[in-house]
């Protein structure tokens, strides 16, 4: 049964249910005008501060450090987007993950939560494809630009859900300073600041005044290195996944071959080789081409074989098969047609083209008709 | 690389022009592999005698036409007869002024089969059909071979041929079909093939009055705005009966019915989506596999998408729990989601080659250059918004042109990114002197 939540409400969500590891969370709104509406998800150590900035996950970054969390695009008519979580990954040090909706550059535009309605946040057991709980916000907002929906949280060695539903003003920069991530869209002046104590620290009599052993051992320790400042803005590089490209490649051969298999035509066979430039330039006639070719030329008629003969020079004119069909009493339309017919079954393709004037062999069988005309020049 | 030659040419020319190719698709398939095995297992189905819908979902440019030429390739193999149509304002399912009956004709003119690729099937499969009749009665009856001028033998077959289509008379209209079908061959036997034409301009639904109709060929009614939809599914059935594997109908275009602005017309065109859906899922239909391309606001507009019509809301919704790890294909919505850049690298990677075996040439276009020009498209202004990958593709083709015609042209022109590449050879040439 599916749990529907209320505003403050917090629920089991893995006690007793040793199976769920795996959780989908959807987001779904509707607004009046086409606002730019983000999701995001922060994974919290104890102090309700981000761990490491990779485990901020958005349109930016849309995975975690260890893919533990991952942000995709829903393709349900049900909501917008979702996250997929995989709680057995999740670092130990995480104790909560905090999902958001923010509104992109909601200062800039006015855009306001006010005009957005419908929100919901479903948690859906990804393996069961059963959904857990709901929590609809049944209640409106004013002016706030960013929404803090809820939380999965550690509860001893489970995992609890807390339905906050809370709106606060600010953007994503904001929410990001609130959880401990640092963003570029404020000035960092952390570089300044620690030159300039090390200034003040300094004694002015240089030389003279011999520092104390142990304060030295008492002093500070040395501020890390600043990590680089997450971008929110939208200017993503283009970035290529290896691993991707590679399956992708590689399902496009399988699809190749699978066509090539449905097709008769061993020629046309994919030798599943896609690597780099080399390219194996196509050869004529060779050994299981000519086999199509003689069960194609066996399975004509007498009449078929002798039309084929009369090309000159891969056509035909059409006055001319007129009056050679109709000695036989055929229609030019449905012998052409019966031809290909049986060109498509044995070659993979069609073999005439009925044109205004005349009626022309496709370049690549050009050779299959000289070979015919070839043999029953022999014969005669 | 293996490909014939009429596949490259046709993929090369149509991408260059920036339409979707009408073969050799599973050559530039990338991405859709997933649809592509659904849609082979569907008209699978379809011919054990099954009928299904499907509505093909996506933004501008997700190939939603490329999908339904790969329908009709695939089709092509497996012995169905396709067609297809796009809604237009003057072409709808449902609407008076004979725009209704239009889309029919459309779809009568695009009928298509394997060996009559472009359109225009309607006449070779009559004529093959009736072949075929003929020589079922010369066996049947024990004549000895095809005898048009036995009068007997001609009697025979029009008797064959209503014996035939009254099977198919369960449907409204049946009987007047056999009627056109009888008035056909006597055309073909008469060598009067203004009948012929005739027959087929009723077929196709061109006869605007019933008395005209009656004058022309004898039958009491045309095709007309309410009446289309008997016809097609008549003739779903008849390509069936003779040895087709089925009717592949796919329409495009669909936002065309969003966009009519009278809110009545607009539902009256829905409830037709409505029929069709419960005429293929309950049963009503045999062999016919039915396809839509629209974009998101025409399923989901609850204003004015199918989404505002309530019945046809509940039965596309969907799949809850779809997500792009887990798909369902299986539902009659099928949404394209957008490329991503690793798919449209493989497909440039893909052409790089197609464009090698045509011309007969060893590219020296590298994978990094490959990944370069996307880089460079996307680093254009709006271009993650407005790109589409038919743009990138063309301006790739371009580009392989030229280098392939030109072995001289600076290639870091289309490749690199402005302004970098030769700047740090050039300061080291001003130390060089020095150096000597």
């Amino acid at each position: 049964m599916v749990i529907s939540l209320v505003k403050g409400q917090k629920i089991d969500i893995t006690k007793n249910k040793p199976e769920t590891t795996r959780l989908h969370i959807g987001m779904g709104w509707k607004s009046q005008h086409h606002f730019d509406i983000d999701v995001s998800a922060f994974m919290l150590g104890e102090d309700e501060k981000i761990i490491r900035e990779e485990d901020f996950v958005f349109y930016g970054q849309p995975y975690s450090s260890n893919k533990s969390v991952q942000l995709e695009t829903s393709i349900s008519s049900v909501e917008k987007q979702h996250f997929l979580i995989d709680l057995l990954k999740v670092p130990t040090v995480v104790k909560k993950i905090a999902f958001t909706l923010t509104i992109y550059e909601s200062e800039l535009n006015g855009h306001t939560f006010e005009a957005v309605s419908d929100i919901v946040l479903r948690i859906v057991d990804s393996r069961k494809q059963e959904e857990m709980a709901a929590f609809p916000i049944d209640y409106s907002f004013t002016k706030e630009s960013a929404i803090v929906l809820g939380s999965l949280y550690r509860y001893g060695d489970q995992w609890k859900f807390h339905a906050v539903g809370a709106g606060f003003f600010g953007g994503l920069a904001d929410l990001c300073k609130e959880y401990g991530v640092e963003v570029d869209d404020q000035p960092t002046d952390t570089n300044t600041q620690v030159e300039t104590t090390t200034v003040s620290s300094l004694p002015n009599e240089r030389f003279q005044v011999v520092q104390e052993r142990d304060a030295a051992v008492s002093g500070e320790e040395i501020p890390k290195q600043p990590a680089e400042p997450i971008h929110l803005k939208r200017e993503s590089g283009v970035q290529f996944d290896e691993q991707r490209i590679e399956t992708l490649s590689q399902r496009n051969d399988d699809l190749i071959s699978l066509f090539a298999d449905k097709d008769e035509d061993t020629a046309s066979r994919s030798t599943g080789d896609s690597s780099e430039t080399v390219h194996t330039l196509p050869t004529f006639l060779d050994d299981s081409q000519e086999e199509d070719y003689d069960s194609f030329i066996q399975s004509l008629t007498d009449v078929e074989r002798a039309f084929l003969v009369k090309f000159d020079g891969g056509s035909i004119s059409l006055d001319l098969a007129k009056s050679f069909l109709k000695q036989k009493g055929l229609m030019v339309a449905l012998f052409i047609n019966g031809i290909n017919e049986k060109a498509f079954e044995h070659l993979g393709d069609n073999l005439l083209e009925v044109q205004a004037n005349s009626i022309v062999v496709f370049d690549e069988f050009h050779s299959l008709v000289l070979s015919m005309k070839e043999r029953a020049n022999h014969e005669h | 690389m293996n490909i014939k030659k009429r596949d490259s040419t046709a993929i090369l020319n149509s991408l260059s022009g920036g339409v979707v190719p009408s073969r050799g698709l599973q050559y530039i398939l990338v991405g859709r592999s997933q649809e592509a095995t659904q849609i082979i297992k569907d008209l699978e189905e379809v011919k054990k005698g099954t009928s299904i819908i499907k509505f093909f979902i996506g933004s501008f440019g997700s190939g939603k036409s490329f999908i339904q030429a790969l329908i009709q390739q695939i089709g092509f193999k497996e012995n169905f007869v396709v067609t297809k149509a796009d809604f237009t304002p003057e072409r709808r399912l449902y609407g008076s002024d004979q725009k209704a009956v239009a889309l029919y004709t459309e779809l009568m003119k695009n009928l298509s089969i394997a060996t009559v690729p472009e359109g225009g099937a309607l006449s070779t499969i009559f004529d093959k059909w009736i072949t075929d009749v003929q020589e079922q009665v010369v066996q049947m009856r024990g004549y000895g071979s095809v005898e048009l001028d036995n009068p007997n033998f001609i009697a025979d077959v029009e008797h064959e041929i209503t014996r035939l289509v009254s099977k198919m008379d369960v449907f409204t209209g049946g009987y007047d079909f056999a009627r056109i079908l009888t008035q056909y061959y006597q055309g073909f036997i008469h060598d009067d093939s203004e009948l012929q034409r005739k027959a087929l301009r009723w077929i196709r639904g061109e006869y605007r009055t019933k008395t005209e109709a009656r004058a022309d060929l004898g039958v009491r009614d045309t095709i007309n705005d309410d009446n289309y939809y008997n016809y097609l599914k008549i003739m779903s059935q008849f390509v069936r009966q003779i040895g087709y594997s089925g009717l592949v109908v796919n329409f495009d275009e669909a936002i065309n019915l969003y966009k009519i602005t009278h809110p009545h017309t607009r539902e009256k065109n829905y409830e037709s989506i409505l029929k069709i859906f419960n005429d293929t899922l309950q049963g009503n239909m045999e062999g016919l596999y039915i396809t839509f391309g629209g974009t998101l606001e025409f399923l989901e507009d609850e204003r004015r998408g199918l989404f505002s019509y309530g019945a046809l809301k509940r039965r596309l919704e969907t799949n809850r729990f779809e997500t792009s790890e887990f798909r369902d294909l299986t539902q009659p919505v099928i949404k394209l989601t957008p490329l991503k850049h690793e798919e449209t690298f493989v497909l440039l990677q893909k052409l790089r080659d197609i464009h090698a075996v045509h011309y007969k040439y060893q590219s020296n276009v590298t994978n990094e250059e490959i990944k370069r020009y996307i880089q460079k498209e996307y680093a254009r202004p709006g271009a993650l918004e407005n790109l589409m990958v038919g743009d990138i593709v063309r301006g790739f083709l371009g580009a392989l042109n030229i280098l392939h015609q030109n072995p001289g042209f600076d290639r870091t022109e289309i490749f690199e990114e402005e302004a970098v590449a030769a700047s740090p050879a050039n300061i080291n040439s001003r130390f060089s002197r020095l150096e000597g």
